[in-house]
């Protein structure tokens, strides 16, 4: 004899009512988060995201909470999040921000959502295998450096690019000697025209 | 291990360079001797003399290439060089973790930069050699979104690979000294590390077993402070890299073998696809600021000739080793492209005029350096010269004479002035072709026109590629000009990133502004010089083509082939064996093309990634520097950037207010949270749109993460 099955649209009884605009953006919304995690399942997806909306709307009605619906259950979809990477990593008492960095990255390091597709945010405990996978993932833009000096050697450029240096610095520092370097040389330009076509 | 190039002895580079030297003067010598002659039997003056002394320079440097071609030539019938580095047996493991191979890149397409580092990396890991290498990528990019795209690209290879204790990955905030301040930068964090570094470009490929060997010749060689290999262009697609690669594959052997044969130990360095003995590098090669302002003075641009001679300088060994194959590089898809990068490299060789004098220098040095300059500056020697010949004929005209011709300084030449000018020009032609017809020669003694596709290809190749490079000759001489003229004129050259890859076609707007001046030029001139005298226009003619068509030839050239498929003619032994790295990465590269971003995201992408991708911000984030808290004025600052962007969109900040929140890691992990947690009421259009991405009804947009 087989189970009863449970009534049809039991599992929608602690969701916000579905005509509600605001809510049913959060929805998606908590959806879209969670898509972007790249679950691929859409029944993960479904559980993991009603799951998320029915809690923050529980939260939400038992504190008569103002804030938006969106802001509500992103905030608890964060918090579930974060929850888990706490449990998976094993990461004691860093603060939630960078343990939402710290796990993601993680997650992104040891394709996690490709090689366990239904364990994250699962309540049952990770597979070892993610655990350590996650746990050992980093990034390192280096090895620790082992600073050393380089410093450029004295260049002796020789006369000929001091005597330059010398006059490129006057024309720069004395505008009337720049103003006269460049009427000798338009001057010359216009007599070498001359020369060329007229004589 | 059987390797030769023992220390070359001081009397053996010293005989060498003076038959080079004498048999340039040879070669040029008598072509010189005709052209003065002709002045003088016409009526010397002040602008033939010009006249002359303009021609001599570009003999001479003509008779110096085709004397390289010779002595090339001559090389390669025996058993060639005995004193070259290249090794034949290469058994010895290498000694782990001594070599730093590192990558600078610069807003260059991340995809092609990854993919190329894969397979470079797996080429390195069949030779089971790869403990002895770590991987670096040293950005300096200052577009958002390639900086975002690097460091997704970078977190996906080493996920895929395994190799994040391998593979690493570090950008500067501050691009200080470009190029050489990312090396040196490099050198200072990490260069005390390893013994040697190979310098890769953002395009180079090199294959596992070249890179070993390098790494041995080094061991093998204590005094080698540098070794450069000899890159072969790859991977064109459009006519004119095609024409490129050819060109370069067919004449570059020959070339080289010549240039290794006086260079010896004091050769010069490519600044990249070459092995560096770090310890040296670090204590001689930090390079010195230039008298002046850029663009000629301040920070040296063309650091590679630089720290060559430096290198040089100290007692150290830079080796070219051209027979060692596995090296390549690309070449820039259609002419623009090739000019922009000439626009750069010019500015950084015209530099190096300050350092021709410089005390302590090897004279071999110094003529790397002076080759380097007139590599360019013979560009607007050519044009004058050109200009001249026009000028002389012009003042013959209005004196409305015939010459009177004077007895020849040489006794015994008694030749009309056709004569001579058909003797002069011949004499050119033949230091312009003959190298040419010498790599045929070399080909076919060599029996390798099979891997060009057989002589049926390689004969019309080179007719081909002879034809093309006399129309573009004179298009590149007056693009050099224009650019020597506006360096002196002190108007700098940006250092932008160049389109490589056969899809860079430019569009006809792009050819015609680019182009306009040339072809204008070719129209007046031409038809000034068939005012004076059709036979002058008529010897005129072959240099006016190629600007006059300069368009039409911008845009053909610049077209990669129909149907994808690469015609047979122009083909080159890398397109049709290509060794196995090649393959690797033609095949990484064919899985890249799926993943472009949607186009009213694609101006914003990167920044879109970082902050609305939970694993990019995550990439992104954690590879920023942790910042104290910051100051009430900074933070101010960054709270009201982060709400315009939410608010108003990208659009609505600069590119550097952009810079600025993706460098702040706090801003990023904010802006992360805000965006999703905010009802959409709440956010800019831009913003909302970039969320429905996510939604169910439309596929998981693509990153470099995941595509």
């Amino acid at each position: 004899m087989t189970a009863p099955l449970p009534p049809f649209g039991a599992e929608r009884a602690s969701l916000p009512p579905p005509t509600d605009p605001a809510w049913n953006e959060a929805h998606e919304r908590v959806e879209s988060y969670l898509r972007a995690h790249r679950i691929a399942h859409p029944i993960v997806l479904s559980d993991l995201t009603n799951g998320i909306v029915a809690r923050a709307w529980a939260g939400a009605t038992a504190a008569g909470a103002h804030d938006e619906p969106v802001t509500l259950a992103l905030r608890e979809a964060d918090a579930v999040i974060t929850a888990w990477f706490a449990r998976v990593l094993a990461a004691g008492r860093q603060p939630s921000r960078r343990l939402g960095v710290r796990g993601r990255l993680a997650l992104a390091l040891a394709d996690a959502p490709g090689r366990w597709p239904t364990a994250f945010l699962a309540e049952t405990p990770p597979p070892k295998e993610l655990a350590d996978a996650m746990r050992a993932a980093y990034l390192h833009a280096g090895p620790r450096p082992q600073p050393i000096k380089m410093m450029p050697r004295p260049m002796s450029l020789g006369r000929v690019a001091a005597g330059l240096d010398w006059g490129w610095e006057l024309l720069l520092r004395w505008r009337f000697v720049g103003l006269l370097f460049r009427l000798v040389l338009c001057s010359a330009l216009a007599a070498l025209l001359y020369f060329a076509f007229f004589r | 291990m059987n390797v030769s190039a023992p220390q070359p002895p001081a009397g053996t580079k010293l005989r060498r360079r003076l038959l080079v030297g004498t048999l340039a003067a040879a070669l040029a010598g008598p072509a010189i001797a005709l052209m003065a002659d002709l002045h003088w039997r016409t009526g010397p003056d002040g602008w033939k003399l010009a006249h002359l002394a303009l021609f001599s320079v570009l003999s001479a440097l003509v008779a110096f290439g085709c004397t390289q071609a010779l002595i090339g030539f001559a090389i390669r019938r025996g058993r060639g060089d005995r004193f070259r580095i290249d090794p034949t047996e290469t058994p010895e493991a290498l000694p782990p973790g001594a070599t730093a191979i590192v990558m600078p890149i610069y807003n260059e397409e991340a995809g092609r930069v990854f993919a190329g580092l894969r397979a470079i990396y797996e080429s390195v890991q069949a030779t089971d050699q790869l403990d002895a290498f770590h991987f670096y990528v040293l950005s300096d990019s200052t577009e958002p979104n390639r900086w975002v795209d690097e460091e997704a690209a970078w977190a996906a290879l080493v996920r895929e690979l395994g190799a994040a204790d391998r593979i690493f990955y570090r950008r500067r905030r501050l691009n200080t000294n470009k190029k050489a301040g990312n090396l040196a930068d490099f050198c200072r964090r990490w260069g005390g590390a390893y013994r040697y570094m190979l310098v890769l470009d953002a395009d180079s490929l090199m294959a596992g077993a070249t890179i070993t060997q390098l790494v041995r010749l080094m061991e093998k060689h204590p005094r080698a402070g540098i070794i450069q290999t000899a890159p072969r262009l790859v991977r064109g697609r459009t006519p004119f890299a095609r024409w490129q690669q050819f060109a370069s594959r067919l004449y570059g052997p020959v070339f080289q073998a010549g240039l290794h044969y006086w260079q010896l130990d004091e050769s010069n360095y490519w600044g990249h696809n070459a092995i560096l003995r770090l310890a040296p590098f670090i204590e001689h090669c930090s390079l010195p600021e230039l008298p002046g302002r850029e663009p000629f003075g301040g920070r040296i641009l063309s650091h590679d000739y630089v720290e060559a001679a430096l290198l040089v300088r100290a007692g150290w060994g830079v080796w070219l080793a051209a027979e060692l194959d596995g090296s390549y590089e690309e070449c820039p898809a259609t002419l623009i492209d090739f000019a922009k990068r000439d626009r750069r490299w010019l500015q950084g060789n015209l530099q190096h005029t300050w350092l021709l004098a410089a005390q302590g220098l090897h004279p071999v040095s110094r003529l790397h350096l002076l080759m380097g300059i007139l590599a360019y500056a013979a560009s607007p020697l050519w044009l004058l010269f050109l200009l001249l010949s026009t000028l002389l004929l012009y003042r013959q005209h209005a004196t409305g004479l015939t010459f009177v011709a004077r007895d020849s300084l040489f006794p015994g030449l008694d030749i009309d002035f056709r004569a001579q000018g058909a003797a002069l020009c011949a004499g050119t032609f033949t230091l312009l072709f003959l190298p040419k017809v010498l790599a045929l020669l070399d080909l076919a003694l060599r029996r390798g026109a099979a891997a060009f596709g057989g002589w049926r290809h390689v004969l019309p190749g080179a007719l081909l590629e002879t034809f093309g490079s006399a129309l573009l000759a004179p298009v590149l001489m007056l693009f050099h000009s224009k650019f020597i003229l506006w360096t002196l004129l002190g108007r700098g050259v940006a250092w932008v990133a160049q389109h490589r890859g056969g899809d860079g076609a430019p569009d006809w707007r792009e050819a015609i502004l680019t182009h306009a001046g040339h072809t204008a030029t070719g129209l007046v001139w031409g038809g000034l010089a068939l005012a004076l005298d059709p036979v002058f226009f008529l010897w005129l003619l072959p240099v006016l083509i190629g600007p006059v068509l300069s368009i039409p030839l911008s845009i053909l050239s610049a077209q990669p082939p129909a149907g994808g498929t690469l015609p047979p003619l122009l083909a080159t032994p890398e397109e049709l064996a290509p060794w196995p790295v090649a393959l690797r990465l033609e095949a990484l590269v064919a899985t890249l093309n799926s993943g472009e971003p949607p186009r009213e995201f694609a101006a914003d992408y990167g920044l879109l990634q970082a902050v609305l991708d939970p694993y990019v911000n995550a990439v992104h984030v954690s590879l920023l520097r942790e910042k104290k808290l910051p100051a009430d004025e900074d933070r101010d600052r960054f709270t009201a950037l982060r709400e315009k962007l939410i608010v108003a969109g990208p659009a609505a900040l600069s590119k550097r207010d952009k810079l600025a929140l993706l460098t702040d890691a706090h801003s990023m992990i904010l802006l992360h949270r805000d965006l999703w947690s905010r009802p959409g009421w709440q956010l800019g259009d831009w913003w909302r749109h970039a969320l429905h991405q996510y939604n169910y009804i439309a596929p998981a947009p693509p990153t470099a993460l995941h595509r």
